[in-house]
């Protein structure tokens, strides 16, 4: 056992945070009535092109950069604690689900221009009313000559007005299968909706007999995959915004002065800065054991990230909650950062399922294992 | 590189102690509550794991023979079988790390060759202190130069086994700062009061004891001239307790879970009703990341990193958690879990005993 993060790893990890820390502006959030069209969602990311990071995850036989589990988490982590408004996550959704269900050429077309940072990607595999279940009901697939049409509306799809090229999961013959649509297919709309979390795009989309191109695999073995790592993302997200919020909490509550001291040397302020830096180590380990279980194929992995998500996020909720009570009124302000920590933290906890979810998830791993 | 893989030998002795804790010291947890007492027997029986005399008898340039990691694998399983057995070992395994890592050639040589026999031998670091307000950041028991030695005086309080303890490790102030002295038993001025009775880990007979003006040569100084990192011992403790109470919360989850799944109520098993299935897949959270941040802390000590927040945090949390575990697995017994009949109202018990250990958690 060692808890050691190797040099590359910290060489990552810092590298990514000083490009963050000059490139990430969420100036134009900070006034009322702001969206996330106001982000600078794609200069961020033309940037973030010149670095490689959409290849990150993709193995070298594509051209990609082949990091590992834990790799990935020093790059999200810093793209977590600043709010990085980008469509990393959509463009990882992506390239998770061809590398699951696409064919050798599915996947050497595709992620090659992943790699060369000429396609972003979405994944529409939740319905309208927030359910990632197999079949789902929001789209089905008609086979035509050629390919696939697809007909239906699915959302809260990340990234999708970003998208070159998104992934539909469509019912077919009465089983979700994966299909590949242009985001400026006829018959194709997007509509951001009113998400509250500004630094991240979500969207619906409609389509009426969009063509589509089939990825060949099955969804039992597609979604587990695909779930698993977008949790690890959202859950080394929220550890490392749950320390973002500890440590501007902190330094605050050692400048601001009541009564004649600084409130830090309150206990009713001190305690909760002691309860959320408890949580966010635990956070932190969490994150790292599931990287590290997903990176060396761990039969533990899947209830690793359940567990990591689950708990970070409620972890990222109640640090952010108590990061606004200890700035008190001015934490509560349009132009201060902590709402938008709030804001992504609420919906890091929805994005893929309540932690609800990822406790059922819990529950069936620990029986399984217990039959 | 980072791995949160256990090596082999981590996992032998893993598996052997929870085997033992299982079939040896489950069995026998009711009977030391309701006696008070540790008889002598499991003593015995816990000696022959072998875990302190292999600590106590490795010599120096051996890897990974005195291992805070193992310490806190071996003191989980104690704790998921009985808490009260656990803290015994754990103390008597603090007096050995403490002289075995920061004592001198000499007191190495001289004390540790008794924990290395087949017999139980007992030994405690005494740092509570009985009074309100008691922090372990100042002692009230001092250690004042007379002469070539020390005089120490002060009570020391909740001591484990302070009666079959052959030597304590008295955490005192001395010239500033704490320091750590070690006195045998026998030495003239200490004497062990009967203990007074606990709500839990009762049979640990955790007792006062008092340094009456006891005389300490400067040769029993922990670490002689070089003095003692304190800090460290501290550190240590609060992992060991952190691993007993990821112990007995594991052992609370492992008890709840085939209860609830036969228990029927209202038509269904007990597990089918959502608040329970929540409740255990919380136990099995909580318990994850308390291990694991405790692992943390419990690695921080073996690469001599510095392990103080770490360690604070991991007590703090183990604490926190393992009574609203305890709680929640008396509850899901309904009245049932406050009977003698089952042993949760005995863990429960020993949990909060266990957060209150050192003092008022949190604080």
């Amino acid at each position: 056992m060692d808890f050691t993060l190797s040099d590359d790893h910290e060489t990552l990890r810092d590298s990514a945070h000083v490009f963050l820390d000059k490139e990430v502006d969420l100036s134009p959030l900070l006034k009322p009535g702001a969206m996330v069209a106001d982000a600078d969602y794609d200069g961020l990311w033309k940037k973030i092109v010149d670095l490689g990071w959409p290849g990150m995850v993709v193995p070298e036989a594509y051209g990609g950069l082949g990091l590992d589990y834990v790799d990935l988490i020093m790059i999200v982590g810093e793209m977590g604690r600043t709010l990085a408004p980008a469509p990393l996550f959509g463009t990882l959704a992506g390239v998770w689900t061809i590398l699951a269900a696409g064919s050798e050429a599915q996947k050497t077309d595709l992620l090659g221009a992943v790699v060369g940072g000429n396609l972003t990607l979405a994944l529409a595999i939740a319905d309208a009313d927030g359910s990632y279940e197999a079949p789902g009901c929001g789209v089905t697939a008609e086979a035509v000559e050629g390919g696939y049409r697809l007909t239906g509306s699915k959302s809260f799809v990340v990234d999708a007005a970003s998208a070159d090229k998104i992934i539909v999961a469509a019912v077919v013959g009465g089983e979700r299968r994966y299909f590949v649509i242009d985001r400026g297919a006829p018959g194709l709309e997007v509509e951001l909706l009113a998400w509250r979390d500004i630094t991240r795009q979500v969207g619906a989309v409609r389509l009426d007999k969009v063509p589509a191109e089939l990825l060949s695999g099955d969804d039992a073995d597609v979604w587990p995959f695909v779930r698993d790592r977008l949790y690890l993302v959202l859950a080394a997200e929220s550890a490392a915004g749950a320390r973002a919020a500890l440590d501007q909490a902190v330094e605050y509550a050692k400048q601001r002065i009541a009564f004649g001291r600084p409130i830090g040397a309150f206990q009713a302020i001190k305690h909760q800065l002691a309860e959320i830096a408890g949580q966010g180590e635990c956070a932190d380990v969490a994150v790292q054991y599931a990287a590290w279980a997903l990176s060396e194929g761990d039969p533990r992995a899947s209830l690793a990230v359940a567990m990591a998500q689950g708990y970070n996020s409620e972890a990222y909720c109640d640090a952010t909650h108590r990061n606004i009570q200890v700035f008190g009124a001015i934490g509560f302000t349009w132009e201060m950062k902590n709402h938008l920590y709030y804001k992504r933290a609420r919906c890091n906890a929805e994005l893929l399922g309540a932690p609800a979810t990822q406790r059922e998830q819990v529950i069936q791993i620990v029986e399984r294992e217990a039959a | 590189m980072i791995s949160f893989e256990l090596s082999e030998e981590r996992q032998i002795v893993r598996s052997t102690i929870a085997e033992f804790g299982r079939s040896v010291l489950r069995p026998q947890a009711r009977r030391l509550d309701t006696d008070s007492r540790i008889d002598d027997g499991v003593l015995t029986q816990l000696w022959s794991t072998g875990v302190i005399q292999a600590q106590a008898g490795a010599a120096d340039d051996e890897v990974g023979a005195r291992s805070p990691v193992t310490n806190a694998i071996v003191l989980e399983e104690l704790g998921a079988a009985d808490a009260t057995v656990a803290v015994a070992m754990a103390s008597t395994m603090g007096f050995v790390q403490a002289i075995a890592d920061q004592g001198s050639a000499e007191q190495r040589s001289k004390l540790l060759a008794g924990f290395t026999g087949d017999r139980f031998q007992g030994a405690a670091v005494a740092m509570m202190e009985p009074r309100f307000g008691f922090d372990v950041s100042e002692f009230a028991t001092v250690a004042a130069k007379a002469g070539d030695g020390y005089v120490v005086r002060g009570v020391k309080a909740m001591t484990p086994l302070a009666s079959r303890c052959s030597h304590f490790l008295v955490i005192a102030q001395s010239d500033g700062a704490a320091d750590a002295f070690i006195v045998s038993r026998d030495a003239a001025g200490v004497t062990v009061a009967e203990p007074k009775g606990a709500l839990g880990l009762r049979a640990l007979e955790m007792a006062e004891v008092t340094f009456d003006n006891v005389a300490v040569p400067s040769a029993m100084r922990l670490g002689e001239g070089n003095g003692a990192d304190i800090q460290r011992i501290i550190d240590s403790a609060r992992v060991g307790i952190a691993a007993i109470l990821t112990g007995l919360s594991r052992g609370v989850m492992e008890y709840v879970i085939p209860y609830t799944k036969e228990r029927v109520v209202h038509g269904v098993p007990l597990a089918q009703k959502q608040i329970i299935a929540f409740n255990i897949a919380d136990m099995h959270i909580d318990v994850e990341a308390m291990r694991w941040l405790n692992w943390r802390a419990a690695w921080e000590l073996e690469v001599r990193q510095p392990a103080t927040k770490t360690a604070q945090l991991a007590y703090t949390y183990a604490s926190q958690q393992a009574m609203r575990i305890a709680d929640d697995g008396l509850q899901a017994f309904g009245g049932h879990g406050f009977v003698k009949a089952h042993p949760l109202e005995l863990w429960y018990r020993n949990a909060r005993t266990l957060s209150v250990l050192e003092g008022v958690a949190g604080v």
